[in-house]
């Protein structure tokens, strides 16, 4: 049973796991929406040690912006982070590293 | 066109170059593994050859599709997998997702994780992609990167940088240029480059 | 406390920019094509997971893991889960390779020269 749905605000968890896990470091502590919901998928974190993985964990993407997670970045010609057309980046996390974030 | 691409086991490639320790590692591991009857060399041979033969001509079908059939290319946007599955493609393990271009958006993929892409769609990846610069870069400064291959776009175009973290796999489908009206699938087709399916370029013009 | 970049996974490179950018391509050789398509193979019959793969690659360490090509990094790995997962033994693997390098002895030149 998914947790989320799409449009949902949601805040990735840092954590800072020592075996294999596929939610990049970039996006640990991060804040965004549920882009949708993938599809559940035996975990990945249990997968790449030789076990099964399941039960299998509900997979998501989440839309973050890319200045919230670099404001320092330097883009030649980058637009005004404040006017439409900020730049996006949709990664996909699993949702043991999701909790709903509160709304503004 | 095809070179002798039977794998000898006594007989390294020409082609290969000099044998290195890893080059050793790979005749050792398939040697043994054909032996123990694990995989066999007739599969092997065959799945060689589909994957030799395989270029983004699927991809670019698959988009030409869509750019000519409205509900084609709706599906593309509400199931890619099942959009594959009917250009004849049996992806058992592949969860695509078309990524559309309009004027307002253009679309880029990346695995920064390590170099997951759709090759059923697309062949073997080129080098770029796999690459430690690319996959560092495009997801932070990604106009810099699409500048790198030509691309510009306006301020008021949105960039979103698609990550390959997990089980799903990216198609870019590239907006259809202008002055093409009336063109045949297979003729669009040849205007959809990979680097356009990846995202770092537009279509090609006419 | 800001948790050390010691953590991060070396593989884990998004956002830490690299110049100049790579925009090479080679024609795959065959060698690296059989690492693909025998990766493939066993994936299919359900003898290894990609995630096993990338696993063993993530602890490769950092110098090497620059150092070895891509289809380098996954013939390591093929190998080291082939092996953890019994298909093959350390023993067979180890021997096989002195015969392989005893076979094509003229031909070999070491990864470190």
């Amino acid at each position: 049973m998914a947790r989320f749905a799409a449009e949902d605000r949601v805040r990735i968890a840092t954590g800072y796991p020592l075996g294999h896990c596929r939610t990049p470091w970039y996006a640990r502590g991060q804040t965004g929406v549920i882009e949708r919901h993938c599809g559940d998928f035996p975990n990945p974190e249990e997968l790449a040690y030789g076990r099964d993985g399941l039960p299998a964990v509900p997979l998501y993407r989440v839309r973050l912006g890319i200045d919230a997670i670099w404001p320092d970045r330097s883009d030649a010609d980058r637009p005004d982070a404040d006017r439409p057309g900020a730049d996006t980046l949709e990664v996909e996390i699993f949702e043991h590293w999701l909790t709903a974030a509160e709304e503004f | 066109m095809h070179d002798h691409h039977h794998p000898h086991p006594d007989q390294p490639d020409e082609e290969d170059g000099p044998l290195n320790e890893y080059r050793l590692m790979e005749i050792a591991l398939r040697e043994l593994l054909i032996e123990k009857n694990v995989i066999s060399q007739t599969e092997l041979n065959q799945l060689y050859l589909k994957m030799d033969e395989r270029g983004p001509q699927a991809g670019a079908a698959m988009i030409a599709k869509a750019w000519c059939d409205p509900h084609y290319r709706g599906l593309m946007r509400r199931d890619a997998t099942q959009a594959a599955r009917e250009i004849g493609l049996d992806p058992t393990w592949l969860n695509l997702i078309a990524v559309e271009n309009t004027p307002a958006l253009h679309n880029v993929v990346v695995c920064t994780l390590c170099s997951c892409y759709p090759w059923p769609l697309l062949g073997l990846p080129p080098d770029w992609y796999k690459s430690r610069s690319y996959r560092a870069n495009v997801v932070r400064t990604p106009r810099d990167v699409l500048r790198e291959f030509g691309t510009v776009l306006p301020d008021a175009v949105e960039v979103r940088v698609h990550d390959s973290s997990a089980d799903m796999r990216y198609l870019v489908m590239p907006m259809r240029p202008d002055n093409t009206d009336g063109w045949d699938e297979a003729a669009l087709a040849k205007l959809i480059t990979r680097d356009s399916m990846i995202g770092v370029t537009q279509a090609l013009a006419p | 406390m800001d948790i050390p970049d010691e953590f991060r996974g070396i593989h884990d490179l998004g956002g830490a920019l690299e110049f100049p950018l790579d925009q090479s391509e080679h024609d795959y050789a065959p060698w690296e094509k059989r690492v693909h398509a025998v990766r493939e193979l066993l994936a299919q019959k359900g003898l290894l997971r990609v995630d096993e793969l990338r696993r063993t690659i993530e602890g490769l360490g950092e110098a090497r893991y620059r150092q070895l090509s891509y289809y380098e990094q996954w013939i390591w790995a093929m190998s080291k889960v082939m092996v953890e997962r019994g298909v093959v033994t350390d023993h067979e693997l180890g021997q096989r390779l002195v015969e392989v390098a005893a076979r094509h002895a003229d031909a070999v030149v070491s990864k470190n020269g």
